[in-house]
């Protein structure tokens, strides 16, 4: 470059430079005007937040409260008046429903008798395999009169869409004028996925000739059901999903990680990935993107209407070069999934787009290009969302097929999958009550049949807040009284969502913060500013007792039987007396006698402040047999082992900052981040694995550093 | 900043006027971060309130005092990319059917309609940078991109205004 053209250079970015400060200045003052609304003005907030009941500890929000805080904002008054019941019926049966709902059963009995009509229509339909799974199930609806007495459930499909639409229109756009424009035709739709994080599995085959049988998998609720998870391993390799919609797998060696080979994902732009299964020589990835399908017609242009997600499958029984075998999209935004046998059922939230009118109504969400039936979607009689939950499976011997879709108008909190059936729990918020509608879906080899509906009161912690057991529900809920003074309860339900037993009034001004049952013994944690973990007897399901109580300062948000008769915790170390957090808490209960639970070993850990895996159980590695567990706490990855007269032993500790720091030619993004990152081990190698390197430790040699792999980008 | 300090420190043990007085000083600013990266009047208020509710709940978490506004935005971020995540699904089509701008509208509108044009992603980067004063480094620790990236994606975002600008 001679020296006139450097200069030109030079001016050319300089007078970049300043236009683009000038642009800058330009944006910021057009925001000038831009004034908070008055609700936002420190007074008010200060006022919102002395409101708040105070919150001892570091809180974490319920996530699904974001989903659908904008639509019951949105439609905040209609919601108000039609949030009650889920279940007319079974709620005026069930003598444990919160006081206030009741009320409201009595007030909104004219509107039940108008929603008759579409009950009405509701028994018209038939469906061959509804009821399957509900004795007894009678034809509640269409009978006005007998509402309250019919024993069916509700869960009835609707006979077409024009009903779905009646029903949603009339619940959030009648009165308040429907706002929405509708920008996309009924069946312009596009590619595109919400993230979220769940995950879990086990590969079964092809291992004999390679690596170690003795690997972790992925952490999951419930045995027998898989999680799709963002690394996971079959002892041989390790894969690892990547945000940029790539998958790189990984041959483990303890001294030097190689890269195999990377999948990308094909048929989708902007790909936004989200977690994928590993069953053999078979990996699914579940992903959803921008499909680019913004069409011109007549000069319009047509934007897709909204969200799809994707499993592409692919053969991997040559690691070098996985093969693609069949892909399968649906409508709506990824929630989460669950894989048992040879099937994964999806759960993505569809948003319908409604209008004035039905005909300009987008209303039909589509499983694999094909609307889904109206006779596959359920309608309750009360909703308190317009949006669909739309679970389909498919067999990933087949993967380019869905094998069955059904659909439910409602919103969704948490999702507990057991060995045969689907619970799907959503919140509902009243007045002065918060319930929980539960929706019962039985599952097998793929075909998914709604079978019952119930409500309790309070709300759930998460999904470890359910638990079946011979096929009662079991779940503990916190909820309000009258007075606003919080409580919590523990609910028995049968096969049918009736309730069987309940013990309320339990821990007053406590939330629920853990869970965990096994066979006939209940436990859970609530917190104020000490942990009672409660201990319960199951065993008669009609009449649950509680048989201890342990106080111990701090609390657990993470429940795991660790071995026979202990249960581990982890969670967080408060002050006795204001609650505050100090530090993360590790606590091994000695549960041999239910009744006399005791803390047997207990760590503290200061100077941590968040740890990101406890709110994210995939992200813990536990194995109880192996005598190991690590989660990520800020930017550091711990280890521990357990010892019954030693206690607890820190393994390792690693610290992704110091090697952000050491690591000075690779940038920020190099480094492990804990929310994409995973602990796994094989054989006696621990691998830190993420989208950007996989690091080996040597377990028996004091987790010494063996081999290190980096990952571009 | 001793006052500040002590603000946090009362904040953490629950004071809800602590809070608000530390708020005050960048709450204009939340507010603006999450409009311009939402385009929503009300999602963004939507926005800064569930913000302010889990950082007043979180704030034992905050270990620096003086990292109290860049935590702030964090967390609003973190809001703000969960509703642009949903937009794809729910919202963001519906904006393209905004009329074509037009041309009398005075000059800071136009410039808000052209920013209001650019891609989720862009909207976000600037916004970091202009009101939450975060360093392209910052921004691409946040996003995880590397920050010779996050100024380039800028650059490319100022040269699409310029272009609808002209």
């Amino acid at each position: 470059m001679d020296e006139k053209k450097l200069t030109d250079f030079k001016h050319r970015s300089e007078r970049n430079h300043e236009k683009e400060q000038e642009l800058l200045e330009q944006i910021r003052s057009s925001a000038n005007e831009a004034l908070p609304p008055d609700s936002l003005r420190p007074e008010e907030i200060e006022k919102k937040l002395s409101e708040i009941p105070r919150q001892n500890s570091v809180t974490k929000k319920k996530k699904s409260c974001y989903r659908f805080y904008k639509w019951a904002a949105a439609a905040a008054v209609l919601v108000f008046a039609m949030t009650a019941l889920w279940q007319v019926n079974r709620l005026s049966r069930e003598s444990r429903i919160p006081d206030g709902t009741q009320a409201e059963v009595q007030i909104q009995s004219e509107q039940i008798q108008e929603t008759a009509a579409d009950q009405a229509l509701l028994s018209g339909s038939s469906a061959s395999d509804r009821h399957s799974g509900t004795e007894g199930a009678a034809e509640a609806a269409g009978e006005t009169e007998s509402v309250s007495a019919a024993p069916a459930s509700s869960l009835e499909f609707v006979s077409d869409y024009q009903e779905v639409y009646d029903a949603v229109y009339n619940a959030f756009y009648a009165d308040a004028g429907a706002e929405y424009d509708l920008a996309a035709s009924p069946n312009g739709t596009t590619l595109e996925i919400a993230a979220d994080e769940s995950s879990s599995s086990r590969s079964l085959g092809s291992l004999a000739a390679y690596g170690s049988s003795d690997y972790s998998s992925t952490n999951i609720q419930e045995q027998g059901v898989d999680e799709a998870d963002l690394v996971k391993t079959d002892g041989a390799w390790i894969y690892i999903l990547r945000a940029d919609g790539t998958l790189a797998i990984v041959k483990a060696d303890s001294q030097k990680p190689v890269l195999e080979s990377m999948i990308t994902l094909e048929g989708i732009t902007q790909p936004q990935v989200h977690e994928f299964y590993l069953d053999g020589d078979s990996l699914t990835i579940i992903a959803g993107g921008q499909d680019a399908s913004l069409t011109e017609e007549d000069g319009v242009y047509q934007v897709s209407s909204g969200a799809q997600t994707c499993l592409f499958t692919y053969d991997i029984s040559n690691r070098e070069n996985p093969v693609l075998t069949g892909s399968v999209t649906q409508d709506g935004s990824y929630e989460t999934s669950r894989k048992t046998g040879d099937y994964i059922y999806l759960f993505t939230s569809y948003t319908p787009q409604i209008a004035d009118t039905y005909e300009a109504s987008a209303l039909v969400p589509r499983a694999n290009g094909k609307a889904v039936p109206a006779d596959s979607v359920y309608l309750p009689e009360n909703l308190t969302t317009q949006s669909y939950l739309v679970i389909s499976s498919v067999d990933v011997k087949n993967p380019g097929e869905i094998q069955d879709t059904k659909a439910l108008v409602s919103g969704t909190a948490n999702f507990y999958v057991s060995t045969e059936n689907i619970y799907i729990s959503n919140q509902v918020w009243n007045s002065d009550t918060t319930s929980t509608e539960l929706v019962k879906f039985h599952y097998e080899e793929g075909t998914i049949t709604g079978t019952a509906a119930g409500i309790v009161k309070g709300y759930l912690n998460n999904s470890f807040s359910m638990n079946e057991y011979e096929g009662f529900l079991r779940l503990v809920s916190t909820y309000y009284d009258e007075g606003w003074n919080e409580y919590n309860a523990l609910y028995i339900l049968d096969e049918t969502l009736t309730l069987t037993g309940a013990i309320e009034n339990l821990a007053e001004g406590e939330t629920i913060r853990s869970a965990r049952f096994l066979g006939d013994t209940g436990y859970f944690v609530t917190f104020r500013q000490t942990d009672p973990l409660f201990s319960v007897d199951l065993s008669e399901p009609s009449n649950p007792v509680i048989l201890g109580e342990l106080k111990v300062t701090g609390f657990s948000s993470y429940l795991h039987f660790y071995g026979e008769n202990t249960l581990l915790g982890l969670g967080y170390e408060a002050d006795e007396e204001t609650g505050i957090t100090s530090g993360l808490k590790l606590s091994m209960f000695d549960i041999s006698d239910p009744e006399n639970v005791t803390e047997e070993n207990r760590l503290i850990l200061s100077g941590v402040a968040w740890c990101s895996s406890l709110d994210n159980y995939k992200s813990i590695l536990i194995d109880p047999q192996k005598n190991i567990f690590g989660f990520f706490c800020d930017s550091r990855y711990l280890v521990f082992s357990y010892d019954e007269t030693e206690g607890f032993k820190t393994e390792l500790i690693y610290d992704f900052y110091q090697d952000r720091i050491s690591q000075q030619s690779l940038s920020a993004e190099s480094v492990m981040d804990e929310t994409n990152s995973r602990g796994i081990y094989i054989g006696d190698t621990l691998y830190l694995a993420g989208p950007s390197c996989v690091i080996a430790f040597d377990m028996e040699n004091g987790y010494e550093e063996t081999g290190r792999l980096w990952l571009e980008s | 900043m001793e006052h500040l300090t002590e603000l946090v420190g009362q904040a953490k043990n629950g004071s809800a006027h602590a809070f608000a007085l530390l708020y005050k000083e960048i709450y204009q600013d939340l507010y603006r971060f999450a409009f311009y990266t939402l385009r929503h009047p009300q999602d963004a208020e939507d926005a800064v309130s569930e913000a302010v509710t889990d950082a007043f709940s979180q704030i034992r978490s905050l270990k620096e005092a003086a990292a109290f506004k860049a935590w702030m935005f964090r967390i609003l971020t973190a809001k703000c990319r969960r509703k642009l995540k949903q937009y794809v699904d729910k919202t963001e089509e519906l904006e393209e059917t905004i009329p074509g701008k037009s041309r009398d509208w005075n000059e800071d509108l136009d410039v808000r309609q052209a920013f209001f044009s650019l891609s989720q992603e862009e909207r976000l980067i600037l916004s970091l940078n202009l009101f939450a004063g975060y360093t392209s480094q910052e921004i691409g620790g946040l996003l995880k991109l590397p920050s010779g990236t996050v100024r380039s994606k800028q650059s490319r975002a100022l040269r699409k205004m310029e272009q609808q600008l002209s």
